[in-house]
């Protein structure tokens, strides 16, 4: 079994240095996309969140338009610190990715090839597939907890629409949101 | 160094308006970012697209960068900056407002039935990126087993895995992936 999540949390509110800090962590270390460290950071870490309360606001924040870590810094450090929690969690996030790609970008612009860094790079992204598979496994704990069979099974089929048939996004959300819904409706009543 | 407001600005310009369209994350916008840097406005070739793209997903950050990367390429830092502005901020204003209203209807039924039938697909879709970064980044059995090993240490245990990046990082160097 993965790591007991549901312990009680501290339920202290960050401050907003804490927000700025904490995402820009996020953003330094983000390999192969930030989600993973973000509910690292939130739900393990810091002890910010319950795993189903950012599966809640995840959820939300990836049916939103714009890129999904961005979204849900702004979102959370809404929550916690209002419109100022929100930009100092997003700024946090932005800042450190941005001067480095400055760097790459004038190293690259300089360059051109960098085969050293290109074979690094490819190494790592290896092991971020696996944390993002790992991060999935744990998100979907939630859901096995329930008791609701239909939930994981959705879940896994997302998977496979998306992942292996390489369905276009729309058109599997076009799909999988209304069948989605109609369970869940049928479910509250 | 570059700088180039005039042309940053179009660039920030530009990529607010995909912002606005990238459902699904950065990622989803990827074709269209490549249909506009490459096609329309011929910033890049397609070489430098390539390389632009290979980097931002290898690098550490969100996977927006991308947009950022092309606003250094156009204009210098200014147009880094506005890129980055452009691709986050009209979205992240957005998503505050909506979730203003989502908060405000916590204990409202239908939006329980849409919270409850969301969160599903969006583990689903996590483990779906999983599976295109893996098809992408991995050629060789071993690979396989470094993402397979990554995948078990981050589900059953704490241990931080930029440990394991390092490693995987040396291994690249190396020559063994």
């Amino acid at each position: 079994m993965p790591p007991d999540e549901t312990a009680p949390l501290q339920r202290q509110i960050p401050s907003l240095w804490n927000l700025f800090i904490s995402f820009a962590i996020v953003s330094a270390f983000g390999f192969g996309g930030t989600l993973a460290w973000a509910r690292r950071m939130a739900v393990d870490e810091r002890r910010w969140m319950t795993p189903a309360e950012f599966n809640e606001v995840f959820s939300l924040c990836q049916f939103l338009p714009g890129p999904n870590v961005g979204n849900f810094a702004a979102v959370f450090g809404a929550r916690v610190r209002g419109v100022l929690g929100a930009v100092c969690a997003a700024a946090g996030l932005i800042a450190p990715a941005l001067l480095l790609m400055i760097i790459l970008g004038a190293l690259y612009a300089r360059f051109g090839e960098i085969e050293i860094l290109r074979r690094a790079l490819g190494g790592v992204s290896i092991a971020a597939a696996g944390l993002i598979f790992g991060t999935a496994g744990r998100m979907a704990q939630p859901l096995l907890q329930e008791k609701h069979w239909q939930a994981p099974i959705l879940a896994l089929a997302a998977t496979v629409v998306v992942g292996v048939l390489r369905v276009p996004l729309w058109w599997a959300l076009a799909i999988l949101l209304p069948v989605a819904f109609v369970v869940s409706w049928s479910r509250a009543r | 160094m570059k700088f180039d407001l005039g042309g940053a600005l179009i660039v920030g310009l530009h990529f607010a308006l995909l912002s606005l369209l990238a459902v699904g994350g950065a990622n989803a916008v990827i074709p269209e970012v490549h249909r506009l840097s490459v096609d329309v406005q011929q910033w890049l070739t397609e070489r430098q697209f390539a390389d632009i793209f290979a980097i931002a997903q290898a690098a550490p950050g969100p996977n927006f960068l991308i947009s950022t990367l092309i606003g250094y390429h156009v204009a210098g830092w200014a147009g880094a900056v506005m890129a980055t502005l452009g691709m986050c901020g009209p979205s992240c204003m957005l998503a505050y407002y909506v979730s203003r209203t989502w908060e405000r209807f916590r204990y409202a039924r239908w939006r329980i039935v849409i919270q409850n039938g969301l969160v599903p697909v969006s583990v689903g879709l996590v483990g779906a990126s999983g599976i295109i970064v893996a098809r992408a980044a991995d050629h060789t059995p071993f690979a396989f087993l470094i993402t397979g090993i990554t995948a078990v240490v981050t589900y059953f245990t704490r241990i931080n895995p930029g440990w394991l990046f390092a490693a995987a990082g040396l291994l690249g160097i190396a020559g063994w992936l």
